[in-house]
């Protein structure tokens, strides 16, 4: 039933496409002889040997540190607001050149140079064990695997997309 | 014999509620889906040696994820998602080592399918084979499951969580390309 109705669709869009289905005689390819009886038999010493590559400390993961992001922007702002006051009523403020500065400009530079403030902050919450010599944060690959158990991971082929 | 009877779904996610029996669980997976699945990618990214890659990919990450599977689609269907999300990601990957090794004539599905004889019916199969691999990558997987897999529409949105009327569209589509291609070639 269900191969009837796909070869009629197909008869519908594309005759000859159906006609060569109708045709076909299996894949049009070849798979080594007893290749999936070895891939079975050899598949649970493979996934053996796979977890015995994996060093065996405990996988780390990568914390955001949403506290100190929290805290870095909350700096941020009494610093914009201490330095926008200093400019407006501190008569020094044009010899140190901070008057010719707008707000703008100076969220600017909090933005570019906010590690500058937050270093010390940021050291603390990203422990040295979380970053090996080559600065690469190592993420727990089970989590990457996360994703496969959502029912909508697969969500980018949208409508548009698959036209 | 009851012993030589294919297990179904339902049983084999009995069996995984138990930790021990994981291997056993999985070993019946792999007897009742992984032709299908092998061929499912076989399809999508052509030459064998490629197939076998991402084939074992798969099913190291079905594995490795499968006792956290909450049964919301059939395991047929998740299996069916991390194979067409494995074989997307190898293909992008390769298209985009094509195009940094331009030259490099070992690459790529129709060049590697050169090397080949074929017989006429074999020719038109192979004319079939490099329209697929002409296809964007999202037809592609929705002409491969309907065209060989002959997955109803239903399943397919489950998969690839499209909708049923742009899954045909899709197929609509990819299906006109293909005739066209083979009909320029005769």
């Amino acid at each position: 039933m269900k191969k009837k109705e796909v070869n009629k669709e197909l008869e519908d869009i594309a005759p000859i496409l159906a006609e060569l289905k109708a045709r076909s005689k299996g894949t049009g390819h070849n798979v080594p002889e007893g290749y999936f009886e070895n891939f079975r038999a050899n598949f649970f010493d493979k996934v053996k040997e796979e977890s015995e590559d994996i060093p065996s400390k405990e996988a780390k993961l990568i914390r955001l540190p949403w506290r100190s992001l929290a805290v870095a922007a909350s700096v941020a702002v009494l610093v914009i607001s201490f330095w926008a006051s200093n400019a407006f009523f501190n008569t020094d403020a044009e010899a140190n050149g901070f008057a010719d500065l707008s707000m703008e400009e100076m969220y600017n530079y909090l933005g570019e140079n906010i590690e500058d403030f937050e270093m010390e902050e940021l050291a603390t919450i990203v422990l040295e064990n979380e970053v090996d010599d080559f600065g690469i944060i190592d993420v727990d690959e089970d989590l990457i695997d996360e994703e496969y158990l959502d029912e909508e991971f697969l969500d980018d082929f949208d409508y548009e997309d698959l036209l | 014999m009851v012993a030589n009877r294919m297990i179904d779904e339902k049983e084999i996610l009995q069996l995984l509620e138990n930790d021990k029996m994981l291997d056993k669980a999985f070993g019946f997976i792999l007897d009742k889906y992984q032709e299908r699945l092998y061929w499912h990618i076989r399809r999508m990214v052509g030459t064998h040696e490629d197939a076998n890659d991402v084939f074992q990919n798969t099913m190291i990450k079905a594995y490795k994820g499968i006792q956290r599977f909450q049964g919301k689609s059939t395991l047929l269907t998740w299996l069916y998602r991390i194979a067409s999300n494995e074989s997307i990601t190898f293909i992008n990957k390769r298209a985009r080592k094509e195009v940094v090794s331009i030259d490099n004539e070992d690459l790529g599905l129709s060049n590697q399918m050169k090397a080949e004889k074929y017989t006429e019916e074999g020719l038109a199969e192979k004319y079939l084979q490099e329209a697929i691999e002409e296809l964007p990558e999202k037809q592609r997987v929705v002409f491969i499951m309907r065209y060989y897999d002959e997955m109803p529409y239903q399943e397919m949105e489950k998969v690839l969580g499209t909708s049923v009327g742009g899954l045909k569209a899709s197929y609509h589509h990819a299906a006109k390309k293909i005739e066209a291609y083979i009909r320029k070639q005769f």
